[in-house]
């Protein structure tokens, strides 16, 4: 099984923003969720891995291939949602056939309408017409139809309703039928990624943060709630974050049943993605 | 074959799915042979991460319930019902004369003891 | 490459309707005598301009491009085809003058041969135009390059304005001289030359868009 998406070491610095060493790996047959703040860097990591923007260091890999060599040749394999639909609005739905049969070898246009009418969408209506949702699904539909071996997301659920989210998180899993597929997804959604992701990488201003297996991450990391005092007490490197309050502290460990023997006086509950997030987010180091 | 997951058990969820599995087949609900959904398809269905689901199957048949036939998929092993039965009952005897010496430790009677018993068996199936 | 150039088309359906609606118009004044042949063929440059910026226009708009860039074609094939789609509507739009003017010359208004001469120079000013415009497109984007737009098509005219106030007439005798399908041969000069900057503006409008970020 090759991974999906190999990257190593990946830089890019604009003004006063950097990503810096990032690195991770998608197997195949996974779904890798991205999540991080606005502007942690994940449209940016995106961006590097489409070649959209010329990255400053690093190696990427996408279906064992290298990303700049091998440029035209992936991305015959590689599908991509970003966060908005883009095409124009004096189109339909079946001109989008006209001008990507051509473009994509493995184009297939049956595949294509069986999409469109599985989303209920009018193949003869202008996409100016369209809602978001809509327009979501003309662009997932548009990068399922020529077969690729990677789907590529960059906030696309964002702004739907959860119905809308639902089904198109479904096609997500129907799509990893086999360990040939994968799928990047990149979202601030949390709750989409608990429910379907196998892995997760956090990007916190431009640097990854947390990286693994989402089942992992959720079994072991802690969120421990304690007083001031009891802080004192706890030794360095128990808690990775903490965050002070008036009533009291929340702090994040990394794995909460060594935490619990050691300090069984102390409350130690699950912590959720969104926990881990808000921890590391705003929590200040410890 | 039904799996429920709860996500505030605090049991893990490959857990959670081979305790089902297991008690399946051990009432028999599961027969030796039945064919089990593939690791993706339960993935898929049940809407958690395949990683989960190939876990728990492949915990399953390191202790000898599923058989694993490359090609076809997996199935349930035939199963020594005695057997099983044996070896679950010692499980239960063991933990049960842990929480026997605990309640000692505590000086709790017996009837005490009994109550929680039947508390937490009847918790377990609401 | 065909399908962004089928993109153009698609998109620009109502624009490209229009104007052919507009060249019918003037096709049938034209053959009524209310117009001169170069008149239509003024007409069509008029029209033909206007194309590559609106391409630009709706592809901004829509932000097409840096979904263009996720397609297994290359940066090259995506401007490629935006010259392609120029040069066919150069062709296309000049084609439909040369049969105005077959029509006009069969009817016996005009001289074929004077026609086709200026249908040929209408394709390469034409051409010329688009080989400065589209890189400045890319360069610029399609607001910032449309001022551009009236500095190329006014600067020469107003040259030659000023040129032949001042005494410069070009001598053209010389192709009094030749024969009707050599002159002719030189007059094709004008589109072919223009071809070449076609291929040098595509070179120079690929090193703009090598470095782009989307």
């Amino acid at each position: 099984m090759t991974n999906s998406i190999e990257i190593q070491g990946l830089c890019k610095s604009y003004g006063d923003f950097a990503l810096r060493d990032v690195s991770f790996t998608l197997p195949g047959g996974a779904i890798l969720g991205l999540i991080g703040e606005n502007g942690a860097g994940k449209t940016t990591t995106i961006k590097c891995i489409l070649n959209l923007i010329r990255r400053d260091g690093g190696s990427i890999t996408l279906l064992g291939q290298d990303n700049l060599r091998q440029e035209r040749t992936i991305k015959e394999d590689v599908g991509v949602v970003l966060d908005e639909c883009f095409f124009h609005d004096s189109l339909r739905p079946k001109d989008i056939s006209a001008i990507l049969a051509p473009v994509y070898r493995d184009w297939d246009d049956g595949l294509f309408r069986d999409y469109l009418d599985k989303f209920k969408l009018p193949g003869n209506q202008f996409i100016k017409e369209f809602s978001r949702g809509m327009k979501m699904k003309l662009s997932l539909a548009a990068a399922l139809a020529h077969r690729p071996r990677l789907l590529i997301l960059d906030e696309a659920t964002a702004g739907l309703d959860p119905v809308v989210r639902d089904e198109i998180l479904d096609e997500f899993l129907g799509f990893i039928g086999d360990e040939e597929h994968s799928i990047l997804l990149s979202s601030h959604i949390i709750t989409d990624l608990e429910k379907v992701a196998d892995y997760i990488t956090y990007l916190h201003q431009g640097q990854v943060v947390l990286s693994g297996s989402k089942d992992a991450i959720l079994e072991r990391y802690g969120k421990v709630g304690c007083t001031a005092a009891q802080l004192e007490q706890i030794a360095p490197g128990g808690l990775l974050r903490v965050r002070k309050g008036p009533f009291g502290c929340e702090g994040l460990t990394a794995d909460r049943e060594a935490f619990r023997r050691v300090y069984p006086g102390l409350t130690v509950d699950p912590a959720s993605l969104e926990d881990i997030m808000l921890l590391i987010g705003k929590g200040e180091p410890v | 074959m039904d799996i429920i997951l709860s996500n505030s058990s605090g049991k893990p969820i490959y857990e959670q799915i081979t305790d089902q599995v297991k008690e399946q087949i051990m009432t028999g609900a599961l027969a030796a042979g039945d064919a089990l959904p593939s690791m993706r398809l339960l993935a898929k269905e049940l809407r958690i991460s395949v990683i989960t689901t190939k876990r728990a199957y492949e915990e399953l048949e390191r202790e000898g319930f599923l058989e694993n036939v490359p090609g076809k998929g997996c199935f349930v092993a035939p199963q020594n019902r005695e057997l099983l039965r044996e070896a679950q009952l010692r499980k239960v005897e063991e933990k049960l004369s842990q929480a026997v010496d605990e309640a000692r430790k505590g000086g709790f009677p017996l009837e005490e003891l009994q109550e929680m018993l039947n508390l937490l068996y009847q918790g377990d199936d609401i | 490459m065909i399908g962004l150039v089928w993109k153009d088309i698609l998109v620009m359906r109502k624009t490209l309707r229009a104007y052919a609606l507009f060249l019918a118009f003037y096709f049938i004044l034209g053959v009524m005598g209310a117009f001169d042949i170069s008149m239509v063929t003024a007409m069509l440059q008029v029209i033909l301009l206007m194309l590559p910026i609106s391409a630009f226009s709706y592809d901004e708009l829509a932000k097409w491009n840096r979904y263009a860039m996720t397609f297994p074609l290359g940066r090259r094939a995506v401007v490629g085809a935006r010259y392609l789609f120029c040069l066919l509507t150069a062709l296309f739009a000049n084609a439909c003058g040369l049969l105005i003017c077959v029509f006009t010359s069969l009817m016996g208004r005009s001289q074929l041969e004077e026609n086709l001469a200026t249908v040929l120079v209408s394709l390469g000013v034409g051409l010329f135009i688009v080989d400065i415009m589209l890189p400045l497109c890319y360069k610029l984007g399609a607001e910032r390059a449309r001022p551009y737009l009236y500095v190329v098509v006014f600067f020469p005219i107003i040259a030659l304005f000023l040129a032949s106030k001042l005494g410069f007439h070009m001598d053209l005798s010389f192709l009094e001289r030749m024969s009707t399908t050599s002159a002719l041969a030189v007059f094709a000069l004008v589109p072919l030359i223009a071809l070449v900057g076609a291929w040098l503006s595509w070179l120079v409008s690929c090193r703009i868009m090598a470095d782009k970020e989307f």
